[in-house]
C-alpha cells in the first residue's frame, strides 16, 4: 500500500516512516512542508495520505487545507489527518464532502502501533478513522435540546464505537457482545435519529458524523 | 440605462442640496451673529440697570454662545472644537472667559465680510429671478437695477440665475473658511490653556498605564506560575515516572517478563497521560486553533464545544486584529460562555465580532436567568471573578467591558478593544460554510 506522508517533525516523520514500513507499506514520500506536500499529493500515485495538520511555511493549517484540496481534486482520496489536539470543527470540514476516506486522530494515537497502522488501512479503504476524543466531545450529550438523550447508555456506545470508525463485527468484539445485537442497537439508533438504514457501515457513520454535525440530513 | 440616468440626477440633486445647505449656513451665521451679539449686548445693559452687577448671568450667556459657535465646524466634516475651560478654574476667573467675548465682539464683523458675498449674490440672484414678475406686475421696468443694465427685463432672467449660481459655488468655501479657520482661532484652547490641558491628560494617562501595566504584570506572573506548577506537578512527574518504570523493566525483562510487561503498560498509560495534560496546558496558553485558523475560527470551534447552543457571527470582521488581542477575546468568551452554561442556565449564546472605526467590537449574549456582576460582596454572593478577569485582561489593550445582565436576563456581555485589523484574512479557507450549531 502507497503511503504520502506529511511530518514537519523529523523524529516523528522517521518514525511513522519506520513503523509503516514495519507494517507492510511503502512512503512513496515523506515531506515536511505545505508545498511539498501540495505537490506530492497530486503527482504521486498514492493509497492514503497521513498529513500532519500544521506544517511549515506558515505553521497553520497547513496540511489539512492541502488535504482538503486534494480532496476537492480528487474526491474521495483516503487522507488521514494527524493533529497534536483536535477540533470537532475540523473534524466537520474534513467529513463535510461526506465521501468517505476519512481519518482525524491524536498523534498520541501513534504509540498504540497496531490500533494506528490499523486506522490507516481502514482510511485506505475508504472508512473512517475519527479519534475517540472527537467522538467524546460530539457524543458530550451536554446539549439540552440534544437528540442523542434518547438513547440508552449501550446505544451511545455502539454509536461512539461506530463513529470511530468500527465495523459492526468490531463493535461487537470491543464490546463483548453478539453481532447480530449490534445490528438491533444500531438499527433502534438509526430509528431513534431519524436516519434510513444502510448497509454499508461507512456511509452509517457518516450519516450519523453529519446528522451530530447538523450539516447534512441523510 | 436608467439606473445610469436616475445615479446622474441623483447625483446632482445632493450636490444641489449640499450647495444649498452651505447657502443656508451662510445665511443664517450671517445675520445670528450679530444678532447674538446685540442681545447679549441687550441683555448685559439690563443686568446691569436691574441691579447695577453684570456678574451672574453673563459668564454663563456667553459660554452657552460661545458653545453653540464650537459645534459648528462639524456640520462641514470637521469636528467640535473643544473647550478651552480646565474643570477646576473659578467659573467667573477663567481667562477664557475673555477670549470669548472678544470672539463675540469680532464674530459680526468677520462674518458679515466673510459671508457677505455669497449672501448678496444670492438675494439679488432671486430678486433678478422675479424681476421680471415684478416689472410686469407694475407695468414699468424703469429705474429697476436689472432693467437698467440689460435694457430688458427678461435679460434679468440669466443674469439672476448666474448671479444665484455664483453664490451657490462661493457658499462652500466661504463658510468653510467662517468654520474651519476663523472659529477656532479664538474658540479653541489658548496655547498656554491647551499645554496645561495637554498635560493633565498625559498626567491622566500615565496613572491609567501605570495601573494597567501592574496589572498585566501582576496576571503574567500568576500564569507564568500556573504553568510551571502544571508542568512540575504533571508531565514532568510522568516522565519521571517512566523513565523509572523503564529502569524497572530493564532489571526485570530476564527474571519476571509478565511483571515487566505490566511495568511497560504503566509508562505508556503515563505517557499517554502526560500528552493530555500537555495538551490542555498549551491549549490554557494559547489554543492551537487559534494559532492555526485565527479569532473567527477559534471562536467556531469553542461555540461547537460549548455546552450550549452557540452561534458566531463575525460578517462584520474583514481580517485579523493582532494576535495578543485575539488571544485575550478568546479567552475573554470562553470565560463567558461557560459562565453562561454553568451559572446562567443558558441554552442559547450569541457571539457577534465587528470593527468600525478603529474599535473592534465583540458582544455576547445568552438567554440565562441573568443577574451576571463583577462585584463580590456578603449580599451578591463571591461570584464576578471571571468577568473581572475579563475587565483586566482587556484594561491592558485600553478595552471596555459593559455588561448589561438584569435578573431573569439574558446577558449581554459588549466589549470593546482599540485596534486596527491586519490584512491576514479571518480564516484560511474561504469555501467554508457557516460553521454555526
Amino acid at each position: 500500500m502507497r503511503v504520502v506522508l506529511a511530518e514537519d517533525l523529523f523524529l516523528l516523520r522517521e518514525g511513522l516512516c519506520n513503523l509503516l514500513t514495519a507494517h507492510g507499506f511503502t512512503v512513496v514520500a515523506a515531506v515536511a512542508s505545505g508545498p511539498e506536500l501540495r505537490r506530492a499529493l497530486a503527482e504521486e500515485e498514492l493509497d492514503v495520505a497521513v498529513v500532519d495538520v500544521r506544517l511549515p511555511p506558515t505553521f497553520t493549517d497547513e496540511g489539512m487545507q492541502a488535504a482538503l484540496e486534494a480532496r476537492r481534486e480528487r474526491p474521495g482520496l483516503p487522507v488521514l489527518v494527524l493533529s497534536q489536539h483536535v477540533e470537532q470543527l475540523y473534524a466537520r470540514e474534513l467529513l463535510g464532502d461526506g465521501a468517505g476516506g476519512i481519518g482525524y486522530l491524536l498523534k498520541d494515537r501513534v504509540l498504540g502501533a497496531e490500533e494506528f497502522v490499523e486506522s490507516v488501512r481502514r482510511v485506505a479503504g475508504g472508512g473512517t478513522a475519527m479519534d475517540p476524543e472527537v467522538v467524546t466531545k460530539l457524543l458530550g450529550g451536554r446539549r439540552r435540546d440534544d437528540p442523542l438523550a434518547m438513547l440508552t447508555p449501550r446505544e451511545r456506545e455502539v454509536l461512539a464505537l461506530m463513529a470511530e470508525g468500527c465495523s459492526n463485527a468490531a463493535i461487537a468484539a470491543r464490546l463483548f457482545v453478539s453481532e447480530s445485537a449490534v445490528g438491533k442497537h444500531s438499527a433502534s439508533i438509526f430509528s431513534k435519529l431519524g436516519i434510513s438504514v444502510s448497509d454499508d457501515t461507512n456511509r452509517r457513520v457518516l450519516a450519523v458524523l453529519a446528522y451530530l454535525n447538523g450539516s447534512v440530513h441523510p | 440605462m436608467t439606473t445610469t440616468a436616475g445615479g446622474v440626477v441623483g447625483t446632482a440633486l445632493r450636490s444641489l442640496g449640499q450647495r444649498h445647505r452651505e447657502l443656508g449656513y451662510c445665511w443664517v451665521v450671517g445675520w445670528c451673529s450679530p444678532a447674538a451679539f446685540a442681545m447679549l449686548l441687550v441683555g448685559l445693559l439690563a443686568q446691569l440697570v436691574a441691579n447695577g452687577n453684570a456678574e451672574h448671568g453673563w459668564v454663563r450667556a456667553v459660554r452657552k454662545l460661545t458653545d453653540t459657535y464650537r459645534k459648528l465646524p462639524e456640520r462641514w466634516g470637521g469636528s467640535v472644537i473643544p473647550s478651552p475651560r480646565l474643570r477646576d478654574r473659578p467659573l467667573r476667573e477663567d481667562p477664557a472667559n475673555r477670549r470669548d467675548l472678544f470672539f463675540l465682539a469680532l464674530e459680526p464683523l468677520v462674518a458679515l465680510v466673510v459671508l457677505f458675498a455669497p449672501n448678496m449674490m444670492a438675494w439679488y440672484g432671486l430678486f433678478g429671478l422675479f424681476a421680471p414678475g415684478i416689472a410686469a406686475f407694475f407695468g414699468s421696468h424703469h429705474g429697476m437695477f436689472y432693467g437698467a443694465v440689460f435694457n430688458s427685463p427678461v435679460a434679468a432672467l440669466p443674469g439672476g440665475l448666474a448671479l444665484y449660481y455664483a453664490a451657490l459655488r462661493l457658499a462652500g468655501p466661504a463658510s468653510r473658511l467662517h468654520a474651519h479657520r476663523w472659529l477656532p482661532r479664538l474658540l479653541a484652547p489658548a496655547p498656554s490653556v491647551a499645554a496645561e490641558m495637554e498635560r493633565r491628560r498625559l498626567a491622566e494617562r500615565v496613572e491609567e498605564l501605570t495601573e494597567t501595566r501592574t496589572t498585566t504584570v501582576d496576571s503574567r506572573e500568576a500564569e507564568l506560575r500556573r504553568i510551571e506548577r502544571d508542568l512540575h506537578d504533571g508531565a514532568q512527574a510522568r516522565l519521571v515516572a517512566i523513565g523509572l518504570a523503564l529502569g524497572t523493566v530493564d532489571a526485570l525483562l530476564e527474571t519476571d517478563v509478565e511483571r515487566a510487561r505490566e511495568m511497560v503498560r504503566q509508562a505508556r498509560d503515563s505517557s499517554a497521560r502526560a500528552l493530555t495534560e500537555l495538551r490542555d496546558l498549551v491549549r490554557g496558553i494559547r489554543p492551537p486553533v487559534l494559532a492555526e485558523r485565527g479569532l473567527v475560527d477559534a471562536l467556531r470551534a469553542l461555540a461547537l464545544d460549548a455546552p450550549l447552543q452557540a452561534e458566531v457571527d463575525a460578517e462584520g470582521l474583514t481580517s485579523r486584529p493582532d494576535g495578543p488581542i485575539e488571544t485575550a477575546l478568546y479567552f475573554a468568551v470562553a470565560e463567558l460562555l461557560t459562565n453562561a452554561a454553568r451559572h446562567g442556565d443558558a441554552a442559547h449564546a450569541r457571539v457577534e465580532l465587528s470593527h468600525a472605526d478603529g474599535v473592534l467590537r465583540c458582544t455576547v449574549w445568552d438567554d440565562g436567568r441573568g443577574g451576571a456582576h463583577e462585584e463580590a460582596g456578603p449580599e451578591l454572593g463571591p461570584g464576578g471573578s471571571g468577568l473581572r478577569g475579563i475587565r483586566r485582561r482587556l484594561s491592558a489593550f485600553d478595552g471596555n467591558v459593559d455588561i448589561e445582565s438584569p435578573a431573569g436576563g439574558p446577558t449581554l456581555v459588549m466589549m470593546e478593544l482599540p485596534c486596527v485589523l491586519s490584512s491576514r484574512k479571518t480564516s484560511s479557507s474561504s469555501e467554508r460554510g457557516s460553521a454555526t450549531s
